[in-house]
C-alpha cells in the first residue's frame, strides 16, 4: 500500500518535471523551426468491463513537435496502444483533452474523425492489415480514395511514387498475400502516406518483422521524420532509443517519461520486458 | 477507372462465391416470385377482362315465353339498350354409355353467323351447325370422350332421345369451363332444338346496355324494359342481371391472385431477411477491414455505401436472372390457369408499372433489409470494430443456469446452446427468414386442410346420394311408385326448387337464387344453423338462407318479398345455415310452397339416400324416362363432391407452389446461416481440436446449436402461421365461397417443415464442421 503511494507521488513529481521541461524545449522549438503538433492534457480513458472499470490511461499528458520520431514503450497492458489510439483518433478519452495539429479530437464525431484522418493522420498497424483483395498499389490509393483530395487520375501515380519511396514500387501489382511481411509493412507505410499527413502513428510496426526488415522499416521511420513527418510509434524493441528523437515511457496507464535524448537501451529495455 | 473501394466490393464478391451466389440466389428467388405473380397478374386481369369482355356478355337475361325478331328490333331501339339477341339455354341430357346420362346444356342460336351477346368462336370443324349437327363446347372434353364426327345421343325435356352428329369445336370463354361443373356444353340450331321435339322458340332476351358498367343502373334499365313489355302483354318470368364485367370463375381467379400477392410479399420479405442475414454475416466478418477502412479516412457514408453497393450488385445480377425467369414462370402459371379456365392469352405484353416494380422490390427490398445493419456497422467506433471477435464472447447463459445445463446436458451440447445466443441479433434474423419460410408453408397447407374440411362438412351434411331436377312438378305419389321398383335406394324425400329473387325495397329484384322446399322434418339435410334456427313444426311463410346469399343478405328477424312463379310472398328469414354450395350466389330454404305456386302434393326435385348412388341413379333415370318424366338434371353427391373439388384445384395447386418456392428460400436461409455460423468458429473449433476434442464431439457442438436454431425458428414459424392462418383462410373463404373456411392447421404439415429444418440444420452445420475438423489444427487456429 504504502509502497504504491509513494510510488505514485513519484510519477507525479516526475511528470511535473517532466512537463515542464518540455514546455520550455517546446517554445524553443517553436521558435526555431518546430512546432507543437500533438497535444494530450489529462487523458484519461476508463473501460467498463465485465470484472468493472478498468483505467487503461491516467490523467495522461504528452506534447509532441512535428518532425520528430517519438517511440511510445511499455510492458503489454500499460496503456501505450490506448494512447496511441488516443492520438490518432481510434479512440475517444473518458476525459481530457487530445489536439492533434490544430484540430481537437474531442470535438469531433465518428465521422468527422475518420474524415480527419484521412488526410492528417497515416496509421501503421502491427499486422499489416493491407486489404487482401487489393493490390499493394491499389491499398495505397484507397485513402485517396477516400479523402478525395487528389484528383482521380493522378491517384495512381502519386500511390506509385509513395510505394518507390519505401522501396516497393516493383510489387504495386501483387496481392498483400503475394510479399514478405516487410514488403507488406512497407506497404502499409505507403499507404499511410498517401495523402500526405503531417502526422503517422504506427502501432507495434516492426512487432512482426525479423530484425533485419524491422531495423529497415525504423530507418524508413527515420527518413520519413527528417522529412518533417512526426512519426509516434508504439514499440517493443528492446534498441529503440538509438532509432528515434524520443522515447514516451508508459506504465500502468501513467506517462511516466518523454526525454529527449532518448534513454539508453538498458532503461527502454527495463519498460517494456514483460517481466 | 474504377476506385479502388469498389475494386474490393467486386473482388470480395468473386472471391467468396458461394456467399455471393447465395445472396444472389435469395434475391433472384424473391425476384423469379415477384416478377411471376406481377407478370401473371398483369396478364392474368387483362385478358380475363378481354377474354370476357370479347364475348359482348349479357347485361341482363329476361326469361320470356317467345322472342321473336321483331321483340329483339324493338328492344335494340331503346337508347339505353346496345344490343340484344334472343337465345335458348335448357338443361338436356347426353347419353355417356349405356344408362349413363351427363347433363348437358344446350344453347340454342337462330344464327351462328352473327351472334352479338354472348359471343364463342369456332374452333374446330364446322362453325353452323345442321340440323342433325350439335358444335360441343372445348372445355366439355374433359367430361365426355368424344370428338368432331363422333355421334351422341341427346334428349331435352319434353322431346325425345335424337342422335346428332358432332360437326364441330366451340371456344366460349364467357362459360364456366366444364371441368368445374361437370357439365357438358353444346350448341345447336333451333331446327335442332325442334329436331328433338322441342318447340324450336327461343324464350331468353338477353341485353347489353350501353354503359354496361354498373349492376344497379343494368338492373334499373331491364326493370324498365320488364315493366314495357309487361305492359305491352309479354310475361317476363325470371330476369338475371349479373355483375357487369364479372366471369362467372371471377370468385377462382379473385382467390388466386390475392393468394398469389399474399405469397409474393412472403417471398420477397423472407428473402430480404435472407439478403440481411447474409450480408450481416459480412459484416461482422469484414468488421476489421471495416475498421482499417475507418482508420484511414473512410466515412461512415462511404462504407455503408460499399455493403450497400455490393448488395446493390448483387441485386442488378439478380434482377438480370430473375425477370427473365419471373416471366416465364408468371407465363408458365398463365398457361396453366387459362389452360383450366378455358381462356386464351391474345398477348403476354406487361403492364408498363410490372418491370418497373420489379425493379423497385428488388434493389428496394434488400437494400431496405441491410440497411441497418449496414448503417449499424458503418457507424461504429473503429476500436470496436478492431476488437470484434463476430460472435460475443461474453457468457450467455445466467451463472446460475450455465452449470445447470452443462451437468444436465453434458458440456458439449450445453456449449452448442450457449454457441446459439452468442450472435444474438443475426441469429434472430436467420430465425425470422426461416420463419417466415415456414410460416408460409404452414399456412399454405393449413388452408389446403381448411379447404378440405370445408368440403368434408358440406357433403357430411347432406345426407342424400342423390339428387334429380325434374322439368316440372309430378305428383308425389307417381314419383314415390316410380321409385318403389328401384332397388338400392333407403329413403326418399320430394323437394321442390324454384329460381327465385328477393324484392328490393327501392324497386327491382336482387340476385336469382334456388329457393328450395323440403319436407319440415327433412332428413336429407343437416346444414348447421349458424345463427336463428329451423323451422318449427307446422311454422308457414319462413325461410332460412344459406350465409352465402349476399344479393340482398337479409338478416334474421327480416322479412323479405320474394316472387315464386310470378306469386309475390312475404318471408320471415328464421335463421341462416352454413352452406356453402348453391353458387355465388347462394341459396334459402322455405317451410312452404306459396299459395297458387306448384301443385299440394307434388315436386319437382327428389332427393335419395342410398348406398350404391350411381346403379341406383342409371335405374332411376331409365324408370323415369319410361314413365315419361323429363330429368333436367340428375347427379350423386359425389359426384357434387367432384366437382367443388374440381373447383379447389387450382387454388391448392398453387398454395402447394407457393409453399414449395417459399420452402426453399427458408431452407436456402437456413443452410447459409449454419454454413457461416460454423465457419466463423473455425478458431474455436480449432482450440477444441487441439484440446484433444474428437470430430464427433466438434459435430456435436454445431449441430446442436444448428438444430436448436432450427427448432426455435419452427416454433416462430408456428407462432407467425397462427394469425396467418387465420387471415388467409377467413380472406380466400369470403373471396371464393363467401364464407370464411373453417379455421383449420395441419399437423402433418407443421410436422413435415420441423422435419425440413432440422435435417437441413444439422446437414448444413455437419458438412463445413467437418471440413474444419479435417483442417490441420495449426491452420484453424490463425483463422482470422
Amino acid at each position: 500500500m504504502l509502497a504504491t503511494l509513494i510510488l505514485n507521488i513519484m510519477f507525479a513529481i516526475r511528470r511535473r518535471v517532466r512537463n515542464r521541461g518540455e514546455v520550455r524545449k517546446s517554445e524553443s522549438l517553436t521558435s526555431a523551426t518546430r512546432r507543437r503538433v500533438i497535444t494530450l492534457e489529462g487523458v484519461t480513458k476508463t473501460y467498463d468491463t465485465g470484472a468493472g472499470d478498468f483505467s487503461a490511461l491516467s490523467s495522461a499528458d504528452l506534447s509532441i513537435d512535428s518532425g520528430q520520431f517519438v517511440a511510445i514503450v511499455g510492458k503489454s497492458g500499460s496503456g501505450k496502444s490506448t494512447l496511441l489510439n488516443m492520438l490518432s483518433g481510434i479512440d475517444r478519452p473518458t476525459s481530457g483533452l487530445v489536439e492533434i495539429n490544430g484540430t481537437v479530437l474531442n470535438d469531433l464525431s465518428e465521422n468527422e474523425l475518420a474524415k480527419w484522418r484521412g488526410s492528417n493522420l497515416g496509421l501503421v498497424f502491427q499486422f499489416q492489415q493491407l486489404m487482401p483483395t487489393l493490390t499493394i498499389l491499389e491499398n495505397v490509393m484507397m485513402p485517396m480514395d477516400f479523402a478525395g483530395s487528389i484528383p482521380t487520375r493522378e491517384r495512381a501515380p502519386k500511390a506509385m511514387s509513395m510505394l518507390e519511396l519505401v522501396g516497393i514500387s516493383d510489387q504495386a501489382g501483387k496481392f498483400p498475400s503475394a510479399l514478405s511481411a516487410g514488403q507488406q509493412q512497407r506497404g502499409a507505410i505507403a499507404r499511410a502516406l498517401a495523402n500526405d499527413p503531417p502526422v503517422i502513428a504506427a502501432d507495434e510496426p516492426t512487432g512482426n518483422l525479423d530484425s533485419r526488415t524491422a531495423e529497415s522499416v525504423l530507418e524508413l521511420f527515420r527518413e520519413l521524420a527528417a522529412g518533417g513527418k512526426t512519426i509516434v510509434m508504439v514499440t517493443h524493441e528492446r534498441d529503440i532509443a538509438t532509432s528515434v528523437d524520443r522515447v514516451v515511457t508508459v506504465a500502468d496507464g501513467h506517462v511516466l517519461g518523454g526525454n529527449t535524448p532518448a534513454p539508453n537501451a538498458a532503461q527502454v529495455s527495463a519498460a517494456v520486458s514483460h517481466g | 477507372m474504377v476506385n479502388p473501394r469498389w475494386r474490393k466490393v467486386l473482388r470480395d464478391l468473386t472471391l467468396n462465391k458461394g456467399r455471393t451466389a447465395l445472396v444472389t440466389a435469395a434475391i433472384a428467388v424473391g425476384v423469379i416470385a415477384a416478377g411471376s405473380i406481377l407478370t401473371a397478374y398483369s396478364v392474368i386481369t387483362r385478358e380475363m377482362d378481354r377474354n370476357y369482355g370479347d364475348t359482348n356478355p349479357p347485361s341482363a337475361t329476361l326469361r320470356i315465353d317467345s322472342v321473336d325478331d321483331d321483340l329483339v328490333a324493338t328492344v335494340k331501339a331503346r337508347p339505353e339498350i346496345a344490343d340484344a339477341e334472343a337465345r335458348r339455354e335448357i338443361l338436356a341430357r347426353l347419353e355417356q354409355g349405356p344408362d349413363e346420362w351427363l347433363t348437358l346444356h344446350l344453347v340454342v342460336v337462330d344464327d351462328f353467323d352473327d351472334v352479338t351477346v354472348g359471343r364463342f368462336y369456332p374452333e374446330e370443324g364446322a362453325r353452323v351447325p345442321k340440323s342433325d349437327e350439335i358444335l360441343i363446347e372445348r372445355s366439355s372434353l374433359t367430361e365426355v370422350d368424344m370428338g368432331v364426327g363422333d355421334d351422341i345421343i341427346v334428349t331435352a325435356p319434353g322431346g325425345s332421345p335424337r342422335s346428332l352428329s358432332v360437326a364441330g369445336l366451340a371456344h366460349d370463354p364467357g362459360r364456366t369451363p366444364a371441368w368445374m361443373i361437370g357439365v357438358v356444353v353444346g350448341y345447336v340450331t333451333p331446327d335442332g332444338l325442334a329436331g328433338m321435339g322441342i318447340e324450336p322458340t327461343l324464350n331468353e332476351l338477353q341485353i347489353v346496355t350501353v354503359d354496361n358498367k354498373d349492376r344497379a343502373d343494368n338492373r334499373r334499365i331491364a326493370d324498365a324494359l320488364v315493366a314495357d313489355l309487361e305492359a305491352g302483354g309479354i310475361d317476363v318470368q325470371r330476369l338475371d342481371v349479373p355483375l357487369p364485367g364479372e366471369h362467372p370463375s371471377t370468385g377462382v381467379m379473385t382467390t388466386m391472385l390475392f393468394l398469389l400477392q399474399a405469397f409474393g410479399v412472403i417471398a420477397l420479405v423472407t428473402s430480404g431477411a435472407l439478403v440481411a442475414t447474409l450480408i450481416t454475416a459480412q459484416l461482422k466478418q469484414q468488421s476489421r477491414e471495416i475498421a482499417i477502412m475507418k482508420a484511414i479516412g473512410a466515412q461512415t457514408g462511404q462504407i455503408a455505401g460499399l455493403y450497400l453497393g455490393t448488395v446493390a450488385i448483387l441485386s442488378v445480377v439478380a434482377l438480370a436472372i430473375g425477370i427473365p425467369l419471373g416471366i416465364l414462370g408468371g407465363r408458365g402459371f398463365i398457361g396453366f390457369t387459362f389452360g383450366l379456365l378455358n381462356f386464351e392469352v391474345e398477348s403476354y405484353r406487361l403492364d408498363a408499372w410490372v418491370i418497373p416494380l420489379q425493379v423497385a422490390s428488388a434493389l428496394g427490398i434488400p437494400l431496405l433489409a441491410v440497411m441497418i445493419p449496414v448503417t449499424r456497422n458503418s457507424r461504429m467506433p473503429v476500436r470496436e470494430l478492431m476488437s470484434d471477435q463476430g460472435a460475443s464472447s461474453r457468457a450467455t447463459c445466467p451463472t446460475s443456469a450455465g452449470p445447470r445445463l452443462s451437468s444436465r446436458l453434458g458440456r458439449v451440447t450445453a456449449l452448442g446452446i450457449r454457441n446459439s445466443f452468442r450472435t444474438r441479433s443475426r441469429t434472430a434474423l436467420t430465425v425470422l427468414a426461416i420463419a417466415l419460410g415456414g410460416a408460409a408453408f404452414m399456412v399454405a397447407l393449413n388452408t389446403g386442410v381448411a379447404w378440405d374440411r370445408a368440403v368434408d362438412a358440406e357433403f357430411d351434411a347432406r345426407e342424400y346420394t342423390l339428387e334429380v331436377d325434374l322439368d316440372q312438378p309430378y305428383p308425389n305419389q307417381q314419383l314415390e311408385q316410380i321409385i318403389s321398383d328401384v332397388p338400392r335406394i333407403d329413403a326418399v324425400e320430394m323437394w321442390n326448387q324454384y329460381r327465385v329473387a328477393i324484392r328490393l325495397p327501392q324497386g327491382g329484384a336482387g340476385d336469382n337464387f334456388g329457393l328450395l322446399i323440403a319436407p319440415p322434418d327433412t332428413d336429407m339435410i343437416d346444414y348447421p344453423v349458424t345463427e336463428g334456427r329451423w323451422f318449427e313444426p307446422g311454422e308457414t311463410d319462413a325461410v332460412v338462407i344459406a350465409q352465402t346469399l349476399d344479393d340482398p343478405a337479409p338478416a334474421v328477424g327480416d322479412t323479405v318479398s320474394i316472387e315464386v312463379e310470378g306469386i309475390d310472398n312475404s318471408w320471415a328469414v328464421v335463421g341462416k345455415v352454413r352452406q356453402l354450395s348453391g353458387g355465388r350466389t347462394g341459396v334459402a330454404y322455405a317451410s312452404n310452397l306459396p299459395a297458387g305456386v306448384g301443385a299440394e302434393g307434388s315436386a319437382n326435385q327428389i332427393r335419395i339416400a342410398g348406398d350404391e348412388a350411381q346403379s341406383a341413379m342409371n335405374a332411376l333415370e331409365k324408370r323415369l324416362a319410361e314413365n315419361g318424366i323429363d330429368v333436367i338434371n340428375i347427379a350423386t353427391a359425389a359426384d357434387g363432391r367432384e366437382a367443388l373439388d374440381d373447383h379447389l384445384l387450382i387454388i391448392v395447386g398453387l398454395l402447394m407452389t407457393m409453399a414449395i418456392l417459399i420452402s426453399i428460400v427458408g431452407g436456402l436461409g437456413l443452410i447459409e446461416a449454419m454454413s457461416i455460423s460454423v465457419l466463423e468458429r473455425r478458431r474455436e473449433l480449432g482450440v477444441m481440436r487441439a484440446v484433444g476434442a474428437s470430430t464427433a464431439k466438434v459435430l456435436q457442438v454445431v449441430v446442436v446449436e444448428g438444430v436448436l436454431i432450427a427448432g426455435i425458428s419452427w416454433l416462430a414459424a408456428l407462432a407467425i402461421s397462427v394469425p396467418a392462418t387465420v387471415a388467409v383462410e377467413n380472406i380466400t373463404g369470403n373471396l371464393f365461397l363467401q364464407a370464411p373456411l373453417p379455421i383449420s392447421f395441419s399437423p402433418a404439415g407443421t410436422g413435415v417443415w420441423l422435419a425440413i429444418v432440422i435435417v437441413l440444420a444439422a446437414i448444413a452445420s455437419a458438412i463445413p464442421a467437418l471440413e474444419i475438423a479435417e483442417t490441420p489444427v495449426n491452420q484453424a487456429l490463425v483463422h482470422e
